[in-house]
C-alpha cells in the first residue's frame, strides 16, 4: 500500500536533515500478537460447551438407560 | 618464570627488605627482557589515554543524531555498512496520536520486497504475553524488520544492534538486527530480532511506523571505532 507520509531524511556525510513528503510502501496487513493463553481459554470454552450439550442429551435419556 | 610477591616493609626497614625490593625489580626486568622485540615495540606504542577520554565515544562514533516531530519515517543515508560492520541504533519516540503505530520497523536500502525480511517480536503487552513473526519468503507482511511498537499516546525507548556486514549462509548474505524495547500507555515490553536478505552494501537505514502514523523521534546511530 503506497501512502504519502512525511519523512525526515538525514545524510550522515553532510549531517544535515530535511523533511520531505514521500510516497512510502507501507504494509496493509494487521500484525497480531499470538497469545497461547487466549487459545487455551478458547479451547476450554469449547470443551465446556460440548460437556453442556452432552449433559442435555444425558438428561433426556430415560432413568433406566441412565443407570 | 616464577615471580615473587613483594610485600611492602612495615616499620623499620631492614637490609633484607631492601634486597627484596631489588629482587622484585629484577623480576620485572627479566619479564620485559623475556618479551620479543615486536612486543616491546607494541608496548612502547601503546597510547596513553587520559581517564577523561575513557568513555563511550572512545569506542563508538556517533554518525547520526536526529530529532524530528510529526513524521512517519526517519531515513538515514550515506552509510557504508560493509566498512562500518556494526551499528547501534537508539530510538526514543513519542506517539501523540490515539492511533497505535502498529510497530516501528527498519528497512534497508529502500528494499520493499517483503520476502527479503524476517522478524520475530515477543513481549508483554499490557499484561498479556504474546509473540508475532514473519518468515523469509513471505508474500504478505512488512518490508522491514521489527524494532518496537508504540500504542497511541505512548512514549518509548528502543535499542537495536545491526550487524551490517552480514553473515553468509551458502551463497546468501544476511544482515541481522536484535533489540529490545519498552513503551508506556499501555505498558509494553518487548524483544525483537530480525534479518534482511542482503541485496547490497547497506547505504540507507529507514525507520518507519507500520501504519504511517506521524510521531516524534529522537534517533541516534553509532558505529564502532574499533
Amino acid at each position: 500500500m503506497k501512502k504519502k507520509v512525511k519523512v525526515c531524511k538525514f545524510d550522515v556525510r553532510t549531517k544535515k536533515h530535511e523533511i520531505v513528503e514521500e510516497e512510502m510502501d507501507l504494509p496493509d496487513v494487521e500484525i497480531k500478537m499470538y497469545n497461547p493463553i487466549e487459545d487455551i481459554q478458547k479451547e476450554i470454552k469449547q470443551l465446556k460447551e460440548k460437556i453442556d450439550a452432552l449433559k442435555v442429551i444425558l438428561d433426556s435419556l430415560s432413568p433406566t438407560i441412565k443407570e | 618464570m616464577k615471580s615473587r610477591v613483594f610485600k611492602p616493609p612495615q616499620g623499620e626497614v631492614s637490609t633484607k627488605d631492601i634486597l627484596d625490593v631489588i629482587d622484585s625489580q629484577k623480576n620485572i626486568a627479566n619479564g620485559i627482557a623475556g618479551l620479543d622485540s615486536n612486543a616491546l615495540v607494541n608496548l612502547a606504542n601503546l597510547p596513553l589515554i587520559p581517564a577523561s577520554q575513557l568513555d563511550f565515544s572512545f569506542a563508538w562514533e556517533k554518525v547520526a543524531e536526529i530529532s524530528s516531530s510529526g513524521v512517519a519515517s526517519v531515513d538515514i543515508t550515506g552509510l557504508d555498512g560493509d566498512t562500518d560492520k556494526l551499528y547501534l541504533l537508539l530510538v526514543a519516540a513519542y506517539n501523540p496520536s490515539t492511533t497505535a503505530t502498529g510497530g516501528l520497523f527498519v528497512r534497508y536500502n529502500g528494499d520493499t520486497v517483503v520476502g527479503n525480511y524476517a522478524w520475530i517480536g515477543w513481549g508483554n503487552a499490557a499484561g498479556t504475553v504474546g509473540t508475532s513473526y514473519q518468515g523469509f519468503g513471505s508474500t504478505s507482511g512488512v518490508a522491514g524488520t521489527a524494532v518496537g511498537g508504540l500504542p497511541g499516546g505512548a512514549i518509548g525507548f528502543f535499542v537495536a544492534y545491526i550487524h551490517a556486514k552480514g553473515i553468509p549462509v551458502g551463497t546468501t548474505l544476511y544482515v541481522q538486527n536484535v533489540g529490545m524495547g519498552f513503551n508506556s500507555g499501555p505498558v509494553t515490553y518487548g524483544n525483537e530480532a530480525g534479518g534482511w536478505k542482503k541485496q547490497a552494501n547497506i547505504t540507507e537505514i529507514t525507520l518507519f511506523t507500520k501504519a504511517g502514523v506521524a510521531i516524534d523521534w529522537l534517533v541516534y546511530l553509532f558505529k564502532p571505532k574499533w
